[in-house]
């Protein structure tokens, strides 16, 4: 474990995101998830100054992608040396980031290319989606038939949990929703961009108890990508450096069933957070900007309980001064999220805190950000999180 | 008649669980090397990791331990049933059931409750919990 722990410390600073990509995000693309993905990696691989043909790994993201070898003979790869699958939903984008800091780090290959893209608000729900996947199979076998189809239903027991041991309310979980939306004002790129309340949280319909229209994430369309290459590679690119200081993935116990869970109200990331943290060598107050995965209110939450920020239990109070909106002591999720941008599987968020830290957002920047974190949150709670560095950290 | 539920390709090491459903009881793996009980079935007792083991058929009692009422209609078959109940049940000897609670008191954590196998719309056998 520590001669782990001493390897961890190695890769610290090793590896980079020089460039990000993102299709418009829609309801209704009439593009397929293929062309999708491909915009997005092309935009990334240009944003990065680099060509095509300087990728020699692949990793994409989600159920609709193209297999690398698609990559290969539309990008005019002449020698990919890396690709792998990461098969964990909403983690997908943080795991794949941790495979691609390796990849690079240990000399394996260059230039790794993340991608996803889908077509999901015109193609099938997630209720239909997440049968097909074989990591929902006990799901498939024992709960499908009992009514329990959709995600939102899957999660929902462990919000109940979570409000009848701790005192969390709906009212907590609206600060969520409203703090998220009002980010998402100032984003062009988000789908919803029309400011709500508390109120409109309370007024908007139930969908299964505790979680009401506003507490669940949007099925969107659209394509995001990033390219991971070598710190000192990194240097002689366009963009200024954005480090990979700190990552890692978690895994809940009975990861493929929240009924057998024994603790509903934790996920995969409490057993990543610390080990991130250690790797990066930032506390928690150090973190000026999070990017958490948002598929529901009550996701978010948890995680920053999860990730330390505050003792299990005490989440809902913590962010009712305010701190996660524009201004706050932790802006969080500052695109709007899963909840008001578009749910590209996470793969927003990290393209998001690289762009934070690169401090051109405009509207949306928040000001002098050094060092924020990106999480992810995949299938029943399997967990990821990364801590990026921008320029002029001391 | 009503058949026992369960996914097209389901595991054969389910099987001893689905036909204890047609029995109107519930039947749980229990490992021959250390005993433990485990459910929803699987290759190895995740304590020993022996592949051995046989079913046993426990008490349906049990307690609520979270739940959520579903009002959205997330699938056009099941609309009639909407809204409904699914209650994460913990079994008093030590596994978890999730079923629809029909009871008549409030659901609440914690409220004893005891387990039927009923046809659901498309007329497979599923857990159906009652207050105590």
């Amino acid at each position: 474990m520590r001669e782990a722990a001493e390897r961890r410390q190695w890769l610290r600073g090793q590896a980079a995101v020089v460039g990000v990509g993102e299709t418009d995000y829609s309801r209704n693309s009439d593009k397929g998830a293929v062309e999708l993905q491909f915009e997005a990696s092309l935009k990334a691989i240009d944003d990065a100054g680099l060509s095509p043909r300087d990728i020699d790994g692949i990793i994409p993201i989600g159920i609709t992608g193209a297999p690398v070898e698609d990559y290969i003979i539309n990008f005019g790869i002449p020698d990919l040396r890396y690709s792998a699958v990461i098969p964990h939903g909403g983690a997908s984008g943080i795991g794949a980031l941790q495979a691609a800091t390796a990849a690079v780090a240990s000399g394996i290959c260059s230039n790794v290319l993340v991608t996803s893209g889908r077509n999901v608000s015109s193609g099938a729900r997630a209720g239909a989606r997440i049968h097909q996947m074989p990591q929902f199979h006990l799901v498939t076998e024992f709960e499908r038939e009992v009514g329990a189809i959709a995600p939102a239903q899957l999660y929902a027991p462990m919000a109940r949990r979570h409000m009848e041991l701790f005192g969390t309310t709906s009212e907590h979980l609206a600060e969520i929703a409203v703090s998220t939306r009002d980010h998402a004002t100032r984003n062009p790129a988000a789908i919803m961009r029309k400011p709500i309340s508390a109120a409109d949280h309370a007024a908007s319909r139930m969908i299964t108890d505790p979680f009401r229209l506003l507490d669940c994430s949007l099925e969107s369309d659209g394509g995001a990508a990033f390219v991971v290459t070598s710190a000192e590679r990194a240097k002689d690119l366009r963009h200024p450096l954005i480090e990979i200081l700190g990552i890692a993935m978690g895994h809940p116990d009975s990861p493929n069933s929240i009924t057998q869970r024994e603790i509903l109200t934790s996920v995969g990331i409490a057993k990543a957070a610390q080990i991130a943290f250690d790797m990066a060598q930032v506390s928690r107050s150090e973190i000026q900007i999070a990017e958490i995965y948002d598929c529901f209110t009550f996701v978010v939450l948890c995680q920053i309980e999860d990730l330390g920020f505050c003792a299990k239990g005490e989440g809902g109070e913590f962010i009712m001064d305010g701190k996660l909106r524009k201004g706050g002591s932790l802006p969080t999720n500052t695109h709007g999220g899963l909840l008001s941008q578009a749910h590209m599987l996470g793969m927003n968020h990290i393209v998001e805190l690289v762009r934070q830290l690169r401090g051109h957002e405009g509207e949306r920047q928040v000001p002098g950000v050094r060092t924020g974190l990106a999480t992810g949150y995949g299938d029943m709670g399997d967990g990821g999180v990364v801590i990026m560095g921008g320029p002029g950290r001391g | 008649m009503a058949s026992s539920g369960g996914a097209p390709g389901m595991d054969l090491i389910s099987q001893g669980y689905w036909d204890g459903v047609t029995r109107n009881e519930l039947v749980v793996q229990q490992c021959d090397g250390c005993g433990r009980l485990r459910h929803y079935p699987q290759h190895l007792c995740p304590g020993c990791q022996s592949s051995g083991c046989h079913h046993v058929s426990i008490a349906k009692s049990g307690t609520v331990h979270s739940w959520t009422i579903s009002e959205h209609n997330f699938d056009t078959e099941i609309v009639q049933d909407v809204p409904y109940t699914l209650a994460t049940v913990d079994i008093c000897e030590g596994v978890r059931v999730l079923g629809r609670y029909v009871g008549i008191d409030e659901i609440r954590m914690g409220l004893s409750v005891i387990l039927t196998f009923e046809p659901n719309h498309r007329g497979n056998l599923i857990p159906v919990f009652r207050s105590t």
